[in-house]
Protein backbone atom coordinates (compact mmCIF):
# COMPACT_ATOMS: atom_id res chain seq x y z
CA UNK A 1 0.00 0.00 0.00
CA UNK A 2 3.04 2.69 1.01
CA UNK A 3 4.51 1.91 -2.20
CA UNK A 4 1.32 2.41 -4.42
CA UNK A 5 0.77 5.83 -1.81
CA UNK A 6 4.06 7.12 -1.81
CA UNK A 7 4.74 8.22 -5.24
CA UNK A 8 0.93 9.48 -5.58
CA UNK A 9 1.89 11.72 -2.83
CA UNK A 10 5.01 12.77 -3.98
CA UNK A 11 3.34 13.60 -7.07
CA UNK A 12 0.96 15.68 -5.95
CA UNK A 13 3.86 17.55 -4.19
CA UNK A 14 4.88 18.47 -7.30
CA UNK A 15 1.85 19.54 -8.98
CA UNK A 16 1.36 21.73 -5.59
CA UNK A 17 5.05 23.18 -5.95
CA UNK A 18 4.36 24.34 -9.92
CA UNK A 19 0.94 25.49 -9.18
CA UNK A 20 2.57 27.82 -6.83
CA UNK A 21 5.82 28.64 -8.89
CA UNK A 22 3.25 29.61 -11.93
CA UNK A 23 1.24 31.91 -9.28
CA UNK A 24 4.19 33.63 -8.75
CA UNK A 25 5.56 34.20 -11.97
CA UNK A 26 2.42 35.32 -12.94
CA UNK A 27 1.83 37.56 -10.44
CA UNK A 28 5.02 39.27 -10.83
CA UNK A 29 4.73 39.49 -14.73
CA UNK A 30 1.21 40.64 -15.05
CA UNK A 31 2.24 43.48 -11.77
CA UNK A 32 5.20 44.82 -14.30
CA UNK A 33 2.47 44.54 -17.18
CA UNK A 34 -0.29 46.63 -15.42
CA UNK A 35 2.80 48.94 -14.41
CA UNK A 36 3.80 50.06 -18.15
CA UNK A 37 -0.16 50.40 -18.91
CA UNK A 38 -0.22 52.67 -15.79
CA UNK A 39 2.73 54.29 -16.64
CA UNK A 40 1.97 54.90 -20.45
CA UNK A 41 -1.44 56.71 -19.54
CA UNK A 42 0.37 58.91 -16.87
CA UNK A 43 3.20 60.08 -19.52
CA UNK A 44 0.36 59.98 -22.10
CA UNK A 45 2.27 57.54 -24.60
CA UNK A 46 -0.29 54.95 -25.92
CA UNK A 47 1.55 53.79 -28.54
CA UNK A 48 4.58 52.20 -27.15
CA UNK A 49 7.21 51.18 -29.80
CA UNK A 50 8.46 47.97 -30.13
CA UNK A 51 9.66 45.46 -27.01
CA UNK A 52 12.91 46.85 -25.27
CA UNK A 53 15.95 44.58 -26.52
CA UNK A 54 17.11 42.69 -23.66
CA UNK A 55 21.01 44.82 -23.53
CA UNK A 56 18.79 48.04 -22.89
CA UNK A 57 16.38 46.39 -20.35
CA UNK A 58 17.41 47.56 -17.08
CA UNK A 59 18.50 51.02 -17.85
CA UNK A 60 14.92 51.75 -19.63
CA UNK A 61 13.15 49.95 -16.32
CA UNK A 62 15.06 53.00 -14.33
CA UNK A 63 13.86 55.23 -16.18
CA UNK A 64 10.72 53.78 -15.96
CA UNK A 65 9.82 52.97 -19.51
CA UNK A 66 6.73 51.67 -20.51
CA UNK A 67 7.79 49.24 -22.89
CA UNK A 68 10.55 48.08 -20.61
CA UNK A 69 8.36 47.07 -18.03
CA UNK A 70 5.62 45.60 -20.74
CA UNK A 71 8.80 43.47 -22.16
CA UNK A 72 9.88 42.68 -18.55
CA UNK A 73 6.67 41.23 -18.08
CA UNK A 74 6.53 39.30 -20.89
CA UNK A 75 10.15 37.97 -20.41
CA UNK A 76 9.07 36.26 -17.09
CA UNK A 77 5.73 35.03 -18.10
CA UNK A 78 7.31 33.57 -21.22
CA UNK A 79 10.30 31.66 -18.94
CA UNK A 80 7.43 30.14 -16.90
CA UNK A 81 7.28 26.44 -18.92
CA UNK A 82 10.87 26.48 -18.24
CA UNK A 83 10.45 26.64 -14.70
CA UNK A 84 7.83 23.93 -14.85
CA UNK A 85 10.39 22.02 -16.96
CA UNK A 86 13.29 22.73 -14.17
CA UNK A 87 10.83 21.68 -11.17
CA UNK A 88 9.98 18.39 -12.82
CA UNK A 89 13.35 17.93 -13.79
CA UNK A 90 14.69 18.05 -10.15
CA UNK A 91 11.69 16.04 -8.71
CA UNK A 92 12.05 13.01 -11.20
CA UNK A 93 15.68 12.93 -10.35
CA UNK A 94 14.74 12.74 -6.32
CA UNK A 95 12.36 10.19 -7.08
CA UNK A 96 14.29 8.30 -9.63
CA UNK A 97 11.72 7.84 -12.17
CA UNK A 98 13.75 7.27 -15.06
CA UNK A 99 11.16 7.44 -18.13
CA UNK A 100 10.00 10.97 -16.96
CA UNK A 101 13.43 12.23 -16.18
CA UNK A 102 14.98 11.38 -19.62
CA UNK A 103 11.74 13.13 -21.17
CA UNK A 104 12.96 16.04 -19.39
CA UNK A 105 16.61 16.11 -20.43
CA UNK A 106 15.12 15.80 -24.23
CA UNK A 107 12.75 18.64 -23.52
CA UNK A 108 15.54 20.96 -21.61
CA UNK A 109 17.96 19.77 -25.05
CA UNK A 110 15.48 20.61 -27.21
CA UNK A 111 14.63 24.21 -25.59
CA UNK A 112 18.49 24.71 -25.52
CA UNK A 113 18.37 23.99 -28.83
CA UNK A 114 15.47 26.21 -29.72
CA UNK A 115 17.36 29.52 -27.74
CA UNK A 116 20.64 28.70 -29.36
CA UNK A 117 19.41 28.50 -33.13
CA UNK A 118 16.96 31.65 -32.36
CA UNK A 119 19.72 33.95 -31.39
CA UNK A 120 22.00 32.88 -34.04
CA UNK B 1 -0.69 50.12 -37.71
CA UNK B 2 -4.15 50.75 -36.91
CA UNK B 3 -5.45 52.69 -34.17
CA UNK B 4 -6.33 49.97 -31.74
CA UNK B 5 -8.85 50.86 -28.20
CA UNK B 6 -7.22 49.94 -25.18
CA UNK B 7 -10.90 48.35 -23.78
CA UNK B 8 -11.61 46.39 -27.12
CA UNK B 9 -8.24 45.07 -26.16
CA UNK B 10 -8.49 43.88 -22.67
CA UNK B 11 -12.21 42.72 -23.41
CA UNK B 12 -11.25 40.16 -26.71
CA UNK B 13 -9.03 39.08 -23.84
CA UNK B 14 -11.21 38.51 -21.09
CA UNK B 15 -13.57 36.33 -23.73
CA UNK B 16 -10.67 34.72 -25.34
CA UNK B 17 -9.59 34.03 -21.89
CA UNK B 18 -12.28 32.60 -20.54
CA UNK B 19 -13.53 30.42 -23.80
CA UNK B 20 -9.80 29.28 -24.42
CA UNK B 21 -9.53 28.13 -20.33
CA UNK B 22 -13.02 26.30 -20.42
CA UNK B 23 -12.56 24.72 -24.03
CA UNK B 24 -8.93 23.95 -23.76
CA UNK B 25 -7.81 25.42 -27.09
CA UNK B 26 -5.60 28.56 -25.83
CA UNK B 27 -8.17 30.96 -26.90
CA UNK B 28 -6.45 32.10 -29.94
CA UNK B 29 -8.64 30.49 -32.57
CA UNK B 30 -10.80 33.45 -31.24
CA UNK B 31 -8.50 36.12 -30.85
CA UNK B 32 -6.50 36.27 -34.33
CA UNK B 33 -10.08 36.86 -36.32
CA UNK B 34 -11.10 39.79 -33.75
CA UNK B 35 -7.42 41.25 -34.09
CA UNK B 36 -7.31 40.57 -37.83
CA UNK B 37 -11.21 41.07 -39.10
CA UNK B 38 -12.58 43.82 -36.48
CA UNK B 39 -9.68 45.49 -35.49
CA UNK B 40 -7.67 45.69 -38.81
CA UNK B 41 -4.45 44.51 -37.24
CA UNK B 42 -1.67 42.55 -39.72
CA UNK B 43 -2.31 38.69 -39.29
CA UNK B 44 1.59 38.25 -38.28
CA UNK B 45 1.15 40.77 -35.56
CA UNK B 46 -2.46 39.39 -34.52
CA UNK B 47 -0.73 35.73 -34.31
CA UNK B 48 2.59 36.82 -32.07
CA UNK B 49 0.20 38.78 -29.57
CA UNK B 50 -2.35 35.51 -29.67
CA UNK B 51 0.64 33.01 -28.96
CA UNK B 52 2.07 35.19 -25.81
CA UNK B 53 -1.67 35.31 -24.20
CA UNK B 54 -1.96 32.02 -24.97
CA UNK B 55 1.38 31.26 -23.02
CA UNK B 56 -0.26 33.44 -20.28
CA UNK B 57 -3.54 31.68 -20.42
CA UNK B 58 -2.18 28.43 -20.54
CA UNK B 59 0.12 29.13 -17.62
CA UNK B 60 -2.74 30.65 -15.50
CA UNK B 61 -4.94 27.54 -16.82
CA UNK B 62 -2.25 24.85 -15.45
CA UNK B 63 -1.75 26.65 -12.41
CA UNK B 64 -5.39 25.91 -11.25
CA UNK B 65 -5.78 22.40 -13.30
CA UNK B 66 -2.60 20.97 -11.84
CA UNK B 67 -3.37 22.43 -8.34
CA UNK B 68 -6.60 20.20 -8.70
CA UNK B 69 -4.40 17.15 -9.99
CA UNK B 70 -6.20 16.92 -13.16
CA UNK B 71 -3.50 17.55 -15.72
CA UNK B 72 -1.25 14.91 -16.45
CA UNK B 73 2.23 16.26 -16.13
CA UNK B 74 4.01 12.85 -17.42
CA UNK B 75 2.00 12.80 -20.43
CA UNK B 76 1.95 16.23 -21.45
CA UNK B 77 6.25 16.24 -20.93
CA UNK B 78 6.23 13.60 -23.06
CA UNK B 79 3.98 14.66 -25.66
CA UNK B 80 5.43 18.00 -25.68
CA UNK B 81 8.78 16.48 -27.33
CA UNK B 82 7.09 15.91 -30.49
CA UNK B 83 5.19 19.23 -30.38
CA UNK B 84 7.85 21.77 -29.67
CA UNK B 85 9.64 20.68 -32.81
CA UNK B 86 6.50 21.08 -34.67
CA UNK B 87 6.33 24.85 -33.36
CA UNK B 88 9.34 25.48 -33.95
CA UNK B 89 9.17 24.52 -37.60
CA UNK B 90 5.59 26.28 -37.79
CA UNK B 91 6.89 29.47 -36.76
CA UNK B 92 9.90 29.47 -39.05
CA UNK B 93 7.32 27.96 -41.94
CA UNK B 94 5.14 31.12 -41.21
CA UNK B 95 7.67 33.96 -41.87
CA UNK B 96 7.58 32.22 -45.15
CA UNK B 97 3.93 32.71 -46.24
CA UNK B 98 1.90 35.79 -47.30
CA UNK B 99 -1.17 37.10 -45.06
CA UNK B 100 -3.61 35.94 -47.79
CA UNK B 101 -2.26 32.28 -47.11
CA UNK B 102 -2.19 32.79 -43.48
CA UNK B 103 -5.57 33.45 -43.58
CA UNK B 104 -6.60 30.78 -45.61
CA UNK B 105 -5.10 28.14 -43.92
CA UNK B 106 -6.73 30.06 -40.74
CA UNK B 107 -10.12 30.19 -42.22
CA UNK B 108 -9.88 26.46 -42.93
CA UNK B 109 -8.58 25.22 -40.06
CA UNK B 110 -11.36 26.46 -38.18
CA UNK B 111 -13.17 24.40 -40.38
CA UNK B 112 -12.00 21.60 -38.99
CA UNK B 113 -12.06 23.11 -35.70
CA UNK B 114 -16.02 22.60 -35.64
CA UNK B 115 -16.12 19.50 -37.28
CA UNK B 116 -14.04 17.84 -33.80
CA UNK B 117 -16.22 19.37 -31.46
CA UNK B 118 -19.65 18.64 -33.02
CA UNK B 119 -18.23 14.75 -32.64
CA UNK B 120 -16.65 15.19 -29.73
CA UNK B 121 -19.65 16.31 -27.71
CA UNK B 122 -21.54 12.66 -26.92
CA UNK B 123 -18.83 11.31 -25.50
CA UNK B 124 -17.65 13.91 -22.70
CA UNK B 125 -17.37 11.63 -19.86
CA UNK B 126 -20.34 8.88 -21.07
CA UNK B 127 -20.38 6.25 -18.28
CA UNK B 128 -18.98 3.50 -20.31
CA UNK B 129 -15.59 5.31 -20.67
CA UNK B 130 -15.69 5.91 -17.37
CA UNK B 131 -16.73 2.41 -16.18
CA UNK B 132 -13.61 1.26 -18.90
CA UNK B 133 -10.99 3.30 -17.30
CA UNK B 134 -11.64 1.87 -13.81
CA UNK B 135 -11.39 -1.54 -15.22
CA UNK B 136 -8.33 -2.99 -13.09
CA UNK B 137 -7.93 -6.04 -15.09
CA UNK B 138 -6.87 -3.49 -17.82
CA UNK B 139 -4.71 -1.03 -15.46
CA UNK B 140 -2.81 -4.60 -14.66
CA UNK B 141 -2.07 -5.33 -18.22
CA UNK B 142 -0.82 -1.46 -19.00
CA UNK B 143 2.15 -1.35 -21.54
CA UNK B 144 2.76 2.58 -20.68
CA UNK B 145 1.64 2.16 -16.74
CA UNK B 146 3.68 5.67 -16.21
CA UNK B 147 1.47 7.66 -18.05
CA UNK B 148 -2.10 7.13 -16.40
CA UNK B 149 -3.60 9.02 -14.29
CA UNK B 150 -6.47 9.58 -11.93
CA UNK B 151 -8.16 12.99 -10.49
CA UNK B 152 -11.13 13.96 -8.46
CA UNK B 153 -14.00 15.09 -10.35
CA UNK B 154 -16.45 17.33 -8.94
CA UNK B 155 -19.21 17.08 -11.51
CA UNK B 156 -19.92 13.39 -11.23
CA UNK B 157 -18.01 13.34 -7.03
CA UNK B 158 -15.54 10.81 -8.06
CA UNK B 159 -12.61 10.00 -8.35
CA UNK B 160 -11.61 9.11 -12.12
CA UNK B 161 -8.76 6.25 -12.76
CA UNK B 162 -7.78 6.15 -16.79
CA UNK B 163 -5.01 4.40 -18.58
CA UNK B 164 -3.43 6.23 -21.74
CA UNK B 165 -3.63 3.86 -24.90
CA UNK B 166 -1.29 4.70 -27.83
CA UNK B 167 1.36 7.43 -26.73
CA UNK B 168 3.36 6.95 -29.73
CA UNK B 169 0.72 7.67 -32.20
CA UNK B 170 -0.53 10.47 -30.21
CA UNK B 171 3.30 12.16 -30.30
CA UNK B 172 3.43 11.94 -33.94
CA UNK B 173 -0.10 13.27 -34.30
CA UNK B 174 1.00 16.25 -31.84
CA UNK B 175 3.81 17.33 -34.05
CA UNK B 176 1.35 18.76 -36.45
CA UNK B 177 -0.42 20.38 -33.63
CA UNK B 178 3.05 22.13 -32.78
CA UNK B 179 3.32 23.13 -36.70
CA UNK B 180 -0.30 24.30 -36.28
CA UNK B 181 0.11 26.40 -33.11
CA UNK B 182 2.76 28.07 -34.32
CA UNK B 183 1.79 28.54 -37.93
CA UNK B 184 -1.47 30.26 -36.86
CA UNK B 185 -1.36 30.89 -33.05
CA UNK B 186 -3.81 29.01 -32.41
CA UNK B 187 -1.96 27.25 -29.17
CA UNK B 188 -3.03 23.67 -30.56
CA UNK B 189 -5.32 22.94 -28.42
CA UNK B 190 -8.13 22.11 -31.10
CA UNK B 191 -5.77 18.87 -32.44
CA UNK B 192 -4.44 17.95 -28.60
CA UNK B 193 -7.59 17.54 -27.04
CA UNK B 194 -9.27 15.50 -29.45
CA UNK B 195 -5.78 13.27 -30.30
CA UNK B 196 -5.53 12.64 -26.30
CA UNK B 197 -9.45 12.18 -25.71
CA UNK B 198 -10.50 10.12 -29.13
CA UNK B 199 -7.23 8.73 -29.66
CA UNK B 200 -5.14 8.07 -26.14
CA UNK B 201 -8.57 7.36 -24.30
CA UNK B 202 -7.37 9.99 -21.57
CA UNK B 203 -11.24 11.26 -20.42
CA UNK B 204 -12.12 14.97 -21.64
CA UNK B 205 -11.45 16.89 -18.35
CA UNK B 206 -7.95 15.51 -17.87
CA UNK B 207 -7.36 15.71 -21.88
CA UNK B 208 -7.93 19.54 -21.53
CA UNK B 209 -5.98 20.15 -18.76
CA UNK B 210 -2.62 18.48 -20.20
CA UNK B 211 -3.54 20.68 -23.17
CA UNK B 212 -3.31 23.29 -21.33
CA UNK B 213 0.56 22.20 -20.04
CA UNK B 214 1.09 21.19 -23.88
CA UNK B 215 0.18 24.71 -25.42
CA UNK B 216 2.17 26.29 -22.77
CA UNK B 217 5.35 24.40 -23.82
CA UNK B 218 4.74 25.25 -27.82
CA UNK B 219 3.29 28.70 -27.80
CA UNK B 220 6.30 29.71 -25.34
CA UNK B 221 8.93 28.49 -27.96
CA UNK B 222 6.40 29.93 -31.10
CA UNK B 223 6.27 32.85 -29.14
CA UNK B 224 9.95 33.64 -28.67
CA UNK B 225 10.63 33.58 -32.44
CA UNK B 226 7.52 35.84 -33.18
CA UNK B 227 8.42 38.69 -30.58
CA UNK B 228 12.63 37.89 -31.63
CA UNK B 229 11.30 38.59 -35.42
CA UNK B 230 9.50 42.15 -34.33
CA UNK B 231 6.00 41.13 -34.26
CA UNK B 232 4.95 41.21 -30.76
CA UNK B 233 3.96 45.37 -29.95
CA UNK B 234 3.87 46.07 -26.72
CA UNK B 235 0.84 48.59 -27.08
CA UNK B 236 -1.14 45.88 -28.53
CA UNK B 237 -0.52 43.13 -26.50
CA UNK B 238 -0.29 45.30 -22.80
CA UNK B 239 -4.08 45.56 -22.38
CA UNK B 240 -4.86 42.07 -23.58
CA UNK B 241 -2.68 40.09 -20.47
CA UNK B 242 -5.04 41.18 -17.90
CA UNK B 243 -7.92 40.73 -19.94
CA UNK B 244 -6.36 36.92 -20.41
CA UNK B 245 -5.61 36.16 -17.16
CA UNK B 246 -8.63 36.77 -15.53
CA UNK B 247 -10.77 35.10 -18.76
CA UNK B 248 -8.22 31.78 -17.37
CA UNK B 249 -9.13 31.99 -13.85
CA UNK B 250 -12.95 32.64 -14.54
CA UNK B 251 -12.59 29.69 -17.45
CA UNK B 252 -11.30 26.92 -15.62
CA UNK B 253 -13.47 27.36 -12.81
CA UNK B 254 -16.42 27.07 -14.75
CA UNK B 255 -14.85 24.50 -16.99
CA UNK B 256 -14.62 21.60 -13.96
CA UNK B 257 -18.39 22.75 -12.69
CA UNK B 258 -20.17 22.76 -15.68
CA UNK B 259 -21.53 20.66 -18.96
CA UNK B 260 -21.17 23.34 -21.37
CA UNK B 261 -23.16 22.11 -24.67
CA UNK B 262 -25.31 25.77 -24.89
CA UNK B 263 -21.69 27.06 -25.29
CA UNK B 264 -20.17 24.65 -27.34
CA UNK B 265 -22.32 25.63 -29.63
CA UNK B 266 -22.24 29.36 -29.67
CA UNK B 267 -18.22 28.42 -30.27
CA UNK B 268 -19.13 27.32 -33.38
CA UNK B 269 -21.03 29.21 -34.55
CA UNK B 270 -18.67 32.20 -33.92
CA UNK B 271 -16.12 29.94 -35.68
CA UNK B 272 -18.38 28.80 -38.88
CA UNK B 273 -18.79 32.95 -39.37
CA UNK B 274 -15.26 34.09 -38.89
CA UNK B 275 -13.70 31.32 -40.85
CA UNK B 276 -15.93 32.24 -43.95
CA UNK B 277 -14.96 35.73 -42.82
CA UNK B 278 -11.13 34.95 -42.95
CA UNK B 279 -11.58 32.38 -46.03
CA UNK B 280 -13.50 35.49 -48.03
CA UNK B 281 -10.48 37.83 -47.13
CA UNK B 282 -8.03 35.77 -48.21
CA UNK B 283 -9.70 35.90 -51.69
CA UNK B 284 -9.76 39.64 -51.33
CA UNK B 285 -13.50 39.71 -51.43
CA UNK B 286 -14.10 41.12 -47.92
Amino acid sequence: MQTTTNPQAKLQSLNKRISLALRIGIGIGLALVLAGIVISVIINTPHMSGLTPLSSLVPDLLKLSPAAFVTAGLIIILLLPAVILITSFAHFIATREKQPLIVCVILILMLAASYVLLLK
Amino acid sequence: MPDVNIWALAGTGLVAGTLGSMLGVGGGIMMVPILTLWMGIPIQYAIGSSLVSIVINACTATSVYIDNHVTNLKLGLLMSTTLIPGAVAGAFLASRLSSPVLSLLFGLLMFYVCYTLIPRKPRRLSPEQIEAAKDPHEKVHAPHAWLDGNYYDPAVKQEISYQTHRPVTGMVTGFFGGVISSLLGVGGGIINVPVMNLLMKVPVKAAIATSSLLLAFTTMTGSLIYAYNGYVMPYIIAPIIPGIFLGAQLGTRIARRVQSAALIWIFIAFLLVTSGLMILRALNIF
